[in-house]
């Protein structure tokens, strides 16, 4: 079958988005490394397209923390400039209200193990058992209870904080 | 498997609300979980457990995600010439569900529309022939959709025509529940019968009517067949509790998924002095995940 580049596109784009982006957290990065991500697939062709390309972003998305981490290293060097305009407060207000619920997720998920935390993202992105046993190396089998325990993991987690956030509140309201 | 094997272990309860098992093993689950009080009580927690990491994945989320542009992707043409072309061809429009444009003024005439379109230079041009072998080539692309398992559907609403493989719908085309105590009806007459009231999902076409009379002798239970853009049906399903929840029963054994319930308007039945108020409720079941149903369920309306 000839390769199939604006199909995979259609299906597939906005799920490497949101998997990039649950790995370098900035919605412009996990665009234009999305970008890449099917530049190299026109370029590759590969067979299994799907699974190929969440294994391309995967890398990517490796390569890309390793980045960040030589960049940190200049970060004092930039300005303390606003980067965009303010935004109106009511907008402002939603959105710290958005990012605080986003960055919780985010600890929750840093409570996972690399393995869980892979498996529930690919599965989050539309992968089957057999796929995500492809690329992590698990056995199809061991799938569902890596999946299990990403699941209770993260949701036991994201309950300790919610907890703890509610407790602080108590506390600053007395 | 009955109810007096091993209980169904934790990950193989998410195989099975991730819909991962194959048919057998799903209905030797499900018949389990009809008889083990135990097991259900798991499910339901697992179903809970998804359903929040779900949410809480989905918050963890780019606001928007901007798609720039693509261009079509060309069609490959290999050495051999036209008979690979057309199966390059075909192979696009099946994996693409590739959308062709219509006329406005074709909008109600689904069969003119799709020999319309076949026509139209922009599939002849995928197929490599001359624009003055048109008629021909259209009778190829038929042949060679039939060919490759593609089934064209008109989308109601959208003036377009999308391919989609026969096999995504093959499993579907027979309603779950089809007994001789199931009437076909039409929209109207069903909209009669229920007062007025029938439940589908809002924005989905409606494909098929049936109904079936109430033990408690007030509105039939409805079972309306919708298709989703892709092709395949889900049903909604709308009756008095008692006979609802039996029909779930059936199609959870066969391995059909099912939203969660919603109550919609009771019924109030018998005579005067003696009325009983009957709960009705709502679901939606279909070959899709449980999420897929509940965000389904979510868009059910009233009419």
């Amino acid at each position: 079958m000839a390769f199939d580049l604006e199909g995979l596109y259609r299906t597939t784009y906005d799920a490497v988005v949101r998997f990039l982006y649950r790995k370098v957290w900035d919605a412009d990065r996990a665009e234009d490394l999305a970008q890449e991500v099917f530049m190299r697939a026109l370029a590759h062709q590969p067979e299994k397209p799907r699974s190929w390309v969440f294994a391309v972003a995967a890398n990517i998305a490796r390569d890309e923390a390793r980045a960040a981490i030589r960049r940190r290293k200049h970060l004092v060097l930039l300005t303390h400039e606003p980067i965009a305009a303010p935004a109106a407060q009511e907008d402002v207000e939603e959105g710290m209200d958005h990012d605080e619920q986003e960055a919780e997720v985010r600890r929750a998920l840093a409570t996972l193990t690399p393995r869980d935390r892979e498996v529930l993202l690919l599965w989050d992105a539309g992968m089957s058992y057999p796929e995500i046993a492809d690329q992590t190396g698990l056995a199809v089998g061991a799938v569902g209870t890596t999946l299990a325990r990403a699941r209770k993991r993260l949701v036991a987690a994201h309950d300790i904080m919610e907890e703890q956030r509610s407790e602080q509140r108590a506390a600053a309201r007395s | 498997m009955n109810s007096a094997r091993p209980h169904v272990p934790e990950e193989e309860l998410h195989a099975y609300c991730d819909g991962e098992l194959s048919p057998p093993q799903r209905i030797e689950i499900a018949e389990h979980l009809l008889g083990c009080l135990i097991c259900r009580s798991h499910h339901a927690e697992v179903v809970e457990v998804r359903t929040r990491a779900a949410a809480l994945l989905a918050i963890a989320a780019p606001t928007r995600i901007r798609r720039p542009a693509v261009k079509p992707a060309a069609v490959h043409v290999g050495r051999r010439g036209l008979p690979r072309a057309l199966t390059a061809a075909a192979a696009a429009v099946v994996g693409l569900g590739v959308w062709f444009s219509l006329q406005p003024d074709q909008a109600d005439q689904p069969s003119a529309q799709l020999a319309s379109t076949l026509g139209t230079p922009v599939l002849t041009g995928l197929l490599g022939v001359n624009d003055s072998d048109a008629g021909a080539s259209r009778q190829r692309v038929l042949e060679m959709a039939a060919r490759t398992s593609a089934a064209p559907r008109v989308l109601p609403g959208r003036d377009a025509i999308v391919f989609v493989p026969r096999l995504m719908t093959s499993s579907v085309e027979v309603d779950p529940v089809v007994t001789n105590d199931w009437a076909r009806s039409t929209w109207d007459d069903a909209l009669k019968a229920g007062n007025g009231s029938l439940a589908r999902v809002a924005g989905l076409g409606v494909t098929s009517v049936r109904m079936h009379a109430s033990a408690s002798g007030g509105r039939p239970t409805f079972m309306i067949r919708q298709q989703l853009a892709d092709g395949r049906s889900v049903w909604v399903f709308e009756g008095p509790v008692d006979d609802v929840t039996p029909v779930n029963q059936v199609l959870q054994a066969s391995g059909i998924a099912m939203s969660m319930f919603s109550r919609t308007h009771p019924d109030y039945v018998g005579p005067a002095g003696q009325v009983t108020r009957t709960t009705r409720i709502v679901t939606v079941v279909g070959h899709l995940s449980v999420d897929s149903l509940n965000a389904l369920m979510a868009k059910v309306k009233l009419q």
